[in-house]
């Protein structure tokens, strides 16, 4: 690699400035904890990373502009190109040793960093109230919680196997002291301690993995990869473990350990079995952020690899397929039986992720669908998960207790109609009811899979597929509509004190913004999913 | 008498050895330092198979990840010890058979 | 075209103040909901005026070119197509985004001084006052720019509701003085424009089946004219009906209920029922010239180049007679605002009859002079009102029957009672009615002369008034088609100028009746004189568009005239390509006509008469006429007939549909059919219970049983997860090495 100008330093550095930017937020707010230790300072780290994550949405605008200027002759757009310097930019793939592509294919990779964006902001907004009422306020939370973004947006921009395991890492270290944070209650502490072992048992497999494709093909960068298992570059790794006189055999033992580790983070059956306890246990706004910044992140990773072994696609498909079938079924089923509300939530959360995976399937056909709508279903689940969570919270502040288990809904309808009539519109969202935001995505992603399989008729199967998650997320209404019910048609438990009496408080501005903020897109993309769909393509 | 020589191979199949050996500790021992010990078995077992490859690829890729996977290893000691010092005040175990109160 | 790229934020800013209002805290601040709501106003005047003024030569020639600036993008997927959300933005639309934001932004302003801002007598749900009509002006302004007819049936549709809830603004308010309640006046301005719209919504959906878009450039074309010139289809394949007339007729349907036309014209008198005037200015100026807007949009169908279609008659026919009947009723008026209702009934018609003509440039043309005069006189009557108020409450203290003191009043303890015999007259009288008034000339000088100017305008005072030029192209619109000998041989041409004419006469006399009763002469009552002049935030308002109410003629000055430094036929080529791909042809202006000026200057001496008449007068010198008098005080007795042919049937209709129901027939056959279907029912019943619950039920349990054996699996030990991890990952293995 030639030695890089300054010049071209500072605009790579651009490119990557929202890591860079969210990472240096970080060590602030990290260092402002030191300053701000007054008990009427506690909320000035939240405040400081709120400000933190809107510079950063300026700079994700910055980023979308320089790759979606339209080239016409216009003079606003020309001016706006020349401020931006858009001619200098060098091509994402040469990006710090194309290991970073702020893109990602159909600019999945750049979506997916304001979905990402949001969910941390969405987060630190319904943080501070539940940290407070549980005395846990300590401004690393806020620290940690940035650092695991960053290492969000770059496990979505790796285009490196290293990086990938990397921010991997990034994310999984600070999620590991997140989940524990409620220390010393037993069930934070025990949800930390699975996560972590279960975590690090994964991440070596897929370092492991890793291991085996770079012994294969010589290369960790997943360009490359797809290039020598193409046969277009020659590989300059020697022949190691003759198996059959090919490295196939190596190549699909990386794949799998691949899967694996990222199947765990992002909870395919069979290594969902952490997701219900960790949920559980850990502090509800790090389950809040696990269940929607964890999965997007881990979905684009899985893309990404997906597409540099797209040539062994009749391999993965089958494999894709079941573990779709699985976790489909698992995540509906098991979501069946649970009365409290943060594990229904992981077992949805596993059931969606099986959805998603019948929108992969079909990923080669016809990647330039396929690859939008996942995107704008990624985004549609983070915001309805977010959104039942900053409901929660709400209500929690309204109510002052914890809302967890279906008892505790009883009559919320009646003395919350709004909070109760949002947190219901979020699920029957996330049940897929027409015509809400996630009818849509659903609609959207199946569409794809259904064309897929009909251009070929060997993958017809696929069909199947879709017919499976229909009946599933059918299904799926029964669990979600019990919390309505519950909100909507139980008397609430009698209280013996007067409690009731009082005027029902009002959220504070914080969690009020974040239900507004997730509401209203929620409500946006279910009333215009036409032009947002455009916006993605 | 031709001496055996030890070919890449060779240490990638000590390398998976060793990695098996580190999941068996993982699966079958009960206290979790022993455990936490074992995944670091586990991630050190690849780091072996890293080294040789990039010694047999004459390139540096594998070497350069050797240093990220022990500093990211090191972070996971820190955090991982603390966790199960916290587990142990509440506990007073590290039986990690005894850690199940969150289920079903 | 910098801003034209931008035209689609010009209903997103007071859409964006409404939202905010409701939904944020800043309704509680009065100052701070009004504030924002003009702020977002005066955003979006300033865009539709920079578009007007600098992107207009570049949106004329896309025009002409026949491709009109119409960005699109893709809104609902349906099947195989998506229905799209367009803009058009054209000469029609141009000329509502000069007059739209420009008058709304007015009416904002008034409104404070209406609502009494900054005094204790501030009326108690103001900021949902600028809520709602932010939410309106978000509507016509949609209703303005949008190209397509889907979108536009929502702005129209946004425009209704706005409308129902303003007219119910004072919802507590009995009957006073006669008038229908609030209350039941937006029930009736809701459930008759709902006639129309329905009729326009199934001619959009027939459209639609014709032409397979609804997009408007792309529909109006004229192939698709042309085609659906052939088209018929059969209502239960026994009548052909052509389907071109059809379409034609049932959107006119919906104009006809927007703009108040005859017979669905009932409404508007009673919508004055809404906060004086300035709901009353939207039922005047804007939102009522939405369906004269909707007719100039869909033109073509009418096909008014080519001689004339059958439809278009009805479409002429109707504006003139609207025109001469509801003038006709305007003269009996003894409300100031009745007068003006009706008045606005007419000069709809004359837009809608010229219109039926095939004059395009001289419908909106009259549509936009109109809608600057009458919202003065609407909001100069409203200043009337206001002083007359002022007269009432100054005498009788802490005056209860202040409308607005009332209204406070009942806010918090609310005995609505006490209102509705309102009527028996508590010793005040109605701010209202004109009988009341007289000599406000010396109270009120701003007031008075801004009145003066709109009705001159109204009235159609030659040269100097907007309303004489763009009253003088209808007429020779008329004229013309008439010596042409075109449409019947000329016949309808005639009828619908002789009314026009008749119109223009009774126009200026009732509008020099309402002057002399209200400004002239001595005062007739205490009240009227401590009558006061209003605040300056109604009269800036009231000068503003009294300038207009003169300059706006000048907007289309025919040929013959000419008057240095302003371009003829300003309007005239800013519309004539409006529909050129449709028509294949452009509209042409008239040349001036001297001898239908004469109509107006007659006209002038009408209004003289009027004035002169009534000043001073103690009683209706018109009662002479007896029971013809009578009837066009009982507005040729429309309420009662409609109470008689269609409410009072269909209150019987639907008792008598319940008696069926009830007594002779559904029930019984339920009954028997019941006693039938009990036999089936039991034996189906087994089966049920048997088979189909049997099956359900095993689902439920099948589902239930496996949630509780996933529940066993998830066992809570590390280790056990472990395994299953690894035994997943050795399953793939599995699978790759087959």
């Amino acid at each position: 690699m030639p030695p890089m100008s300054l010049q071209e330093l500072g605009t790579m550095a651009r490119l990557m400035s929202m890591p860079i930017f969210l990472a240096f937020v970080g060590l602030v707010v990290l260092l402002s904890d030191l300053i701000f230790n007054r008990d009427d300072e506690r909320r000035w780290p939240a405040y400081l990373t709120i400000a933190g994550l809107i510079g950063s949405l300026f700079l994700w605008v910055q980023s979308w502009l320089v790759y979606n200027l339209p080239e016409t002759d216009n003079a606003f757009f020309a001016k706006a190109r020349e401020l931006l310097r858009v001619e200098a930019l060098p091509q994402p793939e040469l990006l710090f040793g194309g290991m970073y592509d702020p893109v990602g294919f159909f600019k999945l990779t750049l979506l997916c960093n304001l979905i990402i964006v949001i969910v941390a902001l969405v987060v630190t907004l319904i943080a501070p109230g539940y940290l407070e009422r549980r005395d846990l306020q300590r401004g690393e939370f806020y620290a940690l919680l940035l650092f695991a973004t960053v290492g969000l947006i770059l496990m979505v921009g790796s285009t490196h196997l290293i990086l990938t395991f990397l921010a991997l890492e990034l994310l999984s270290i600070p999620l590991y002291i997140l989940a524990g944070f409620a220390r010393p209650d037993l069930r934070s502490e025990e949800s930390a301690l699975k996560y972590f072992l279960l975590g690090s048992f994964a991440s070596a497999f897929l370092l492991y993995g890793i291991a085996l494709v770079y012994g294969a093909t010589g290369t960790m960068n997943l360009y490359e990869i797809r290039a020598i298992l193409a046969g277009d570059i020659q590989s300059g790794a020697p022949q190691i473990l003759l198996v059959n006189g090919q490295n196939n055999l190596m190549v699909l033992g990386g794949l799998t350990m691949l899967l694996v580790g990222v199947g765990f983070k992002i909870s395919l059956v069979p290594f969902h079995q952490w997701t219900p306890d960790v949920y559980e246990g850990a502090p509800t706004v790090v389950t809040a952020f696990m269940v929607a910044g964890t999965k997007v992140a881990g979905f684009v990773m899985l893309v990404n690899i997906l597409v540099a072994f797209i040539v062994l696609y009749e391999w993965w498909w089958p494999l894709i397929a079941i573990i779709a079938v699985l976790t489909m079924l698992v995540g509906n089923i098991g979501a069946i039986r649970q009365r409290n509300i943060k594990r229904m939530l992981a077992y949805s959360s596993i059931a969606h992720a099986g959805y998603m995976l019948v929108g992969l399937v079909g990923l080669p056909v016809f990647p330039n669908i396929i690859l939008p709508t996942l995107s704008l279903y990624l985004g549609v689940y983070a915001l309805m998960n977010l959104g039942a969570f900053a409901v929660l919270m709400a209500l929690e502040e309204a109510t002052d207790r914890e809302i967890v288990e279906l008892e505790d809904f009883a009559g919320l309808g009646r003395a919350h109609p709004v909070l109760a009539l949002l947190l219901g519109f979020f699920l029957l969202s996330l049940a897929g009811f027409p015509p809400t935001a996630g009818y849509f995505a659903k609609f959207f992603l199946f569409t794809g899979t259904i064309l897929s399989a009909q251009r070929d008729p060997s993958l017809a199967l696929q069909q199947w597929l879709v017919v499976a998650a229909v009946v599933l997320s059918v299904i799926s209404l029964f669990y979600y509509a019990r919390y309505i019910i519950a909100m909507f048609m139980t008397a609430a438990p009698a209280v013996e004190d007067d409690e009731e009496e009082f005027e029902p408080e009002r959220p504070s501005w914080m969690v009020g913004t974040a239900v507004a903020v997730t509401a209203m897109l929620v409500l946006l993309i279910g009333l215009f999913p036409n032009p947002l769909l455009a916006l993605f393509q | 008498m031709e001496l055996m020589t030890i070919t890449t191979t060779h240490y990638l199949l000590l390398s998976a050895v060793l990695f098996s050996l580190g999941v068996m500790g993982v699966l079958l021992r009960r206290s979790a330092i022993i455990v936490f010990l074992s995944i670091e078995l586990m991630l050190n077992a690849v780091n072996l198979s890293f080294v040789a490859l990039s010694k047999h690829m004459g390139s540096a890729d594998g070497q350069v990840v050797v240093f990220f996977v022990m500093t990211v290893a090191a972070a996971e000691v820190a955090v991982g010890l603390a966790l199960i010092v916290a587990l142990y005040r509440s506990l007073g175990t590290t039986d990690v058979d005894k850690v199940h109160e969150l289920r079903g | 075209m910098q801003y034209a790229q931008l035209a689609w934020l010009i209903p997103l800013f007071p859409l964006l103040a409404f939202a905010t209002i409701i939904l944020t805290p800043i309704k509680h601040n009065k100052m701070l909901s009004s504030g924002l709501a003009i702020l977002m106003m005066v955003f979006s005047w300033g865009l539709s005026w920079a578009i007007f003024f600098v992107d207009q030569k570049f949106l004329l020639h896309e025009m002409e070119a026949r491709h009109p600036y119409s960005p699109a993008i893709d809104w609902l997927p349906t099947g195989t197509t998506v229905f799209q959300m367009s803009l058009l933005i054209d000469g029609l639309a141009l000329a509502m985004l000069f007059m739209v934001p420009f008058v709304v932004t007015m009416i904002f302003i008034y409104s404070t001084g209406y609502h009494n801002l900054g005094t204790p007598n501030v009326e108690p749900r103001y900021s949902r006052f600028f809520a709602y009509v932010s939410l309106f002006a978000a509507g016509m302004l949609t209703l303005a720019i949008s190209g397509n007819m889907l979108l536009f049936f929502i702005a129209w549709e946004i425009m209704g509701l706005c409308s129902y809830l303003l007219i119910g603004f004072w919802f507590e308010k009995g009957d006073e003085f006669g008038r229908l309640s609030p209350r039941l006046s937006a029930l009736k301005a809701f459930l008759t424009t709902r006639v129309g719209d329905v009729l326009f919504f199934a001619g959009l959906m027939l459209l639609y089946a014709q032409v397979g878009t609804l997009n408007i450039h792309e529909a109006l074309t004229h192939e698709n004219i042309e085609a659906m010139k052939e088209a018929s289809f059969g209502i239960a394949g026994l009548f052909a009906v052509p389907v071109l007339p059809m379409i034609a007729l049932l959107i006119f349907g919906g104009a006809v209920g927007k703009s108040a036309q005859f017979p669905l014209h009932v409404w508007l008198p009673d919508a004055m029922a809404g906060p004086t005037p300035v709901s009353a200015m939207i039922h005047a100026a804007t939102m009522v010239a939405a369906g004269v807007f909707l007719v100039a949009r869909m033109l073509p169908l009418f096909e008014p180049l080519h001689g004339g279609s059958d439809h278009l008659m009805v479409v002429a026919l109707i504006g003139a007679f609207t025109a001469f009947y509801a003038s006709t009723i305007a003269v009996a008026q003894n409300d100031v605002k009745g007068v003006l209702a009706y008045s606005t009934i007419s000069q709809l018609g004359y837009m809608i009859a010229a219109l039926g003509l095939g004059g395009l440039v001289a419908g909106v043309f009259h549509m936009l002079t109109h809608a600057f005069f009458k919202a003065l006189l609407f909001m100069a009557s409203g200043s009337v009102i206001h002083g007359m108020e002022h007269g009432v409450h100054h005498l009788h203290g802490h005056g209860e029957h202040d409308e607005h003191k009332v209204h406070a009043e009942h806010g918090v303890a609310a005995e609505p009672k006490q209102h509705a015999h309102a009527d028996d007259h508590h010793g005040h009288i109605d701010p209202q009615n004109m009988w009341n008034m007289g000599g406000l000339q010396k109270h009120m000088p701003i007031t008075f002369w801004t009145f003066m100017i709109g009705g001159a305008a109204l009235a159609g005072f030659p040269f100097i008034t907007a309303g004489f030029w763009s009253k003088d192209e209808i007429l020779g619109e008329a004229f013309h088609l008439w010596q042409k000998g075109e449409m019947m041989g000329g016949l309808v041409p005639l009828i619908v100028f002789v009314l026009l004419t008749l119109t223009a006469f009774l126009t200026a006399f009732y509008t020099g009746r309402q002057l002399g009763l209200t400004f002239f002469g001595a005062e007739r009552t205490e009240e009227a004189k401590h009558a006061h002049e209003s605040p300056p935030a109604m009269t800036i308002p009231l000068i503003v568009l009294s300038i207009f109410a003169i300059l706006a003629g000048f907007a289309n000055i025919p040929e013959g005239i000419t008057i240095p430094g302003i371009p003829g036929h300003y309007l005239g080529h800013m519309l004539e390509n409006v529909h050129l791909a449709a028509n294949e042809e452009a509209y042409h202006g008239l040349p001036f006509d001297w001898r239908l000026a004469l109509i107006s200057v007659a006209g002038v001496g009408f209004m003289a008469l009027g004035i002169f008449a009534y000043r001073g007068r103690a009683s209706e010198p018109l009662k002479a006429l007896g029971p013809l008098w009578t009837a066009m005080e009982r507005k040729w007795y429309m309420d009662e007939i409609y109470q008689f042919l269609v409410i009072r049937p269909a209150v019987a209709f639907s008792q008598f549909l319940y008696k069926v129901d009830g007594s002779w027939l559904i029930d019984p056959m339920v009954n028997n059919v019941g006693k039938l279907g009990r036999n089936w029912g039991q034996a189906s019943a087994w089966v049920d219970r048997n088979l189909v619950d049997g099956t359900v039920n095993l689902v439920g349990i099948i589902a239930n049983e496996s949630s509780e054996g996933l529940k066993r699996l998830q066992t809570g030990r590390i280790q056990n997860y472990l395994v299953i991890l690894l035994g997943g990952l050795l399953f793939l293995a599995g699978l790759f090495f087959r």
